[in-house]
């Protein structure tokens, strides 16, 4: 873009507005979904797709090792997403087209459906209304890359892909407790997941197929083809341990079926970080406006810089200032409002910390329009805030800061000048320690999607992981549990 | 094969004129800031449709009142007429593609300003394959 130009100014309410909406997803998914059906009329299939409203609904391949249990992270899925669920072979034979007759008549001279069909089989079953309204989870297939590949020609492509990993003997252990339920189907397992009913009990079969070799064979057959799958689908993909009690699987399936990939929309981050007195909040606040530039907000140093600036309000709050008392809510407010509405800060973002406090603070910060689209709490054991603070010491002659345990001064003669802040005695420390705990709970149902942190880390770990939230957007929110009989 | 499979949605996408549309769509939704912006998004592509076939009322960011102002803007003194640079200037303010548009020359009436300035517009909008 040509530098000399002048910037575009987009008013700020358009940018928030389009963030809360999420105008640049909706339009997007729009374009792909043009694209890759290219209809006649675009116009009417974009109203067709817009009223769908099904951006969000879930899109999953589950695949995995023959007993990594597929079957029962799909069923789990299923009924926590309110998804449709399939199988290759719950398409063929719920479907009575032409298509499905011409793959059951391929089975039955005992040879293998070609690619090409089953794409066609897919596509037909994944634009029927249920998939399009509530979404869909493929267990199963692809088997092979040139499954994957027609099914991307035919315009399917899932917004996730699960592959269940666990170890050969494992899996071959597994399998052969395998017992299907010879009335419906249902997959059972003789010392993970027997039935307790009996008459499901008796109607137990060992399946076929369950022997040694014959699962060494199909996992042979499996980890030839999957290589060529996951280079299909690269960045869509995440592998998860199915080696682990099923409900731990569950819950990692889950978290990853909700996680949404990396959007390219613009966003400007408006970061809130609260916690106790020395868990990091200032450092990862000056980390983060370095990193990526946006402003940074400290409480305390912005009422200070009022006051040494001696503007009108720092006339006014300076007597609470020197006498060491709370400086009233509304006066913060107006200062950090200057602050916070400054073009850098609409146009950058922000990370404001040191407030608010309290629950009424908070209130007063959303009424005055500023409601910040990440927010972390800090967390820190209060024996490590005491550990941290009461042993830190600054000299006097070179203003750095020393710590007893983790940075010792050099030489007896500096410490001997070593002389402590009046603010990180034990009791001042407490004091302060006292009164975040008195808040930190109203603070956390205040904001319902603070991201707790362990803050009793290395600093650069702590900022990792703030990064990582930052930069990524949200997950979907779940769907209501389903209230069960 | 990807280059091709490429430029066949560019050439789908330039038939179209779905860069235009989204354009178009776009600013309406942020101008306007609905609160449901599906339904909205809906609604005017529901106008554009029946505008394709009735070719009146196309759903477009600005109307008459804008051109009013637009042209009081590039006449201050108030002569009633202004030049084709200025002609050119206003389209560009519009967000209108000026590379094919002629500029046209002598003084520039206000009644000749608004029948130019919709037939443009209205191009602008018409973003469907003709």
């Amino acid at each position: 873009m040509d530098a000399t130009r002048k910037p575009l100014r987009i008013p700020p309410a358009m940018a928030l507005y389009a963030e809360e909406q999420g105008v640049f997803d909706i339009i997007q998914k729009m374009v792909k979904k043009v694209l890759v059906d290219r209809p006649k009329d675009p116009i009417q299939y974009m109203i067709d797709h817009l009223s769908n409203d099904n951006d969000d609904v879930p899109r999953v391949f589950i695949l995995g090792p023959p007993a990594s249990g597929k079957h029962t992270m799909a069923k789990l899925l299923c009924k926590r997403l309110n998804a449709t669920h399939l199988t290759p072979e719950s398409v063929l034979s719920s479907d009575v087209s032409l298509l499905a007759k011409e793959a059951q008549s391929y089975r039955d001279k005992g040879q293998e459906v070609p690619d090409e069909l089953w794409a066609k089989l897919m596509q037909q079953r994944l634009s029927k209304v249920d998939c399009i309204k509530r979404g869909w989870i493929l267990e199963g297939f692809p088997k092979t890359r040139e499954q994957a590949l027609k099914l991307q020609m035919a315009g399917i492509c899932p917004d996730h892909l699960v592959v269940l990993d666990a170890p050969d003997i494992v899996l071959i252990e597994r399998n052969m407790g395998k017992r299907i339920d010879t009335a419906n189907g249902e997959v059972y397992h003789t010392t993970f997941d027997w039935p307790s009913d009996p008459t499901v009990q008796r109607n137990l079969v060992e399946p076929e197929g369950i022997s040694e070799e014959e699962t060494g064979l199909r996992l042979i057959e499996y980890h030839r083809n999957i290589p060529g799958i996951l280079r299909t689908y690269p960045k869509t993909s995440k592998k998860i341990n199915a080696d682990q009690p099923y409900m731990d699987v569950f819950s990692q399936v889950l978290t990853f079926v909700l996680s949404k990939p990396r959007s390219l929309a613009p966003h400007t981050p408006r970061i809130l970080l609260y916690g106790p007195p020395g868990s990091g909040r200032s450092l990862q606040a000056s980390l983060l406006a370095q990193k990526y530039g946006i402003v940074n907000i400290c409480c305390g140093q912005v009422l200070k810089e009022a006051v040494a600036d001696q503007t009108k309000l720092g006339e006014v709050i300076q007597p609470y200032i020197e006498n060491d008392q709370q400086v009233p809510d509304n006066l913060v407010l107006k200062i950090l409002t200057e602050h916070l509405s400054s073009l850098e800060s609409a146009t950058h973002g922000w990370v404001l910390h040191g407030f608010p406090r309290d629950t009424d603070q908070a209130a007063l910060l959303k009424d005055a329009g500023f409601v910040p689209n990440r927010v972390f709490s800090l967390d820190l054991s209060d024996d490590v805030v005491i550990e941290r603070l009461s042993l830190c010491m600054t000299d006097p002659v070179s203003g750095e800061r020393y710590h007893d345990i983790y940075k010792p001064a050099p030489s007896s003669e500096v410490h001997e000048r070593l002389q402590q802040n009046p603010r990180h005695s034990e009791q001042r420390v407490q004091a302060r320690l006292d009164m975040y705990h008195a808040n930190a709970e109203e603070l956390d149902e205040f904001y319902p999607d603070v991201i707790h942190i362990n803050a009793d880390q290395d600093p650069y770990t702590v900022f990792e992981f703030i990064e990582s939230y930052t930069v990524s957007p949200l997950p979907r929110p779940l769907p209501e549990e389903p209230t069960s009989p | 094969m990807a280059a091709v499979l490429e430029m066949e949605a560019e050439e789908y996408l330039q038939e179209n004129r779905i860069p235009e549309l989204i354009n178009n769509l776009t600013s309406l939704l942020l101008y306007h800031r609905p609160e449901r912006p599906r339904e909205f998004l809906i609604k005017q592509l529901e106008k554009l449709k029946y505008a394709r076939l009735s070719d009146v009322d196309y759903p477009c960011l600005f109307d008459d009142s804008n051109l009013d102002a637009i042209f009081g803007i590039l006449d201050p003194a108030g002569q009633g007429y202004i030049t084709g640079t200025q002609y050119m200037e206003a389209l560009k303010t519009l967000g209108i593609d000026v590379r094919n548009v002629e500029e046209p020359g002598g003084k520039i009436t206000l009644e000749l300003f608004k029948h130019g300035m919709r037939i443009q517009l209205k191009s602008a909008c018409a973003t469907f394959k003709s």
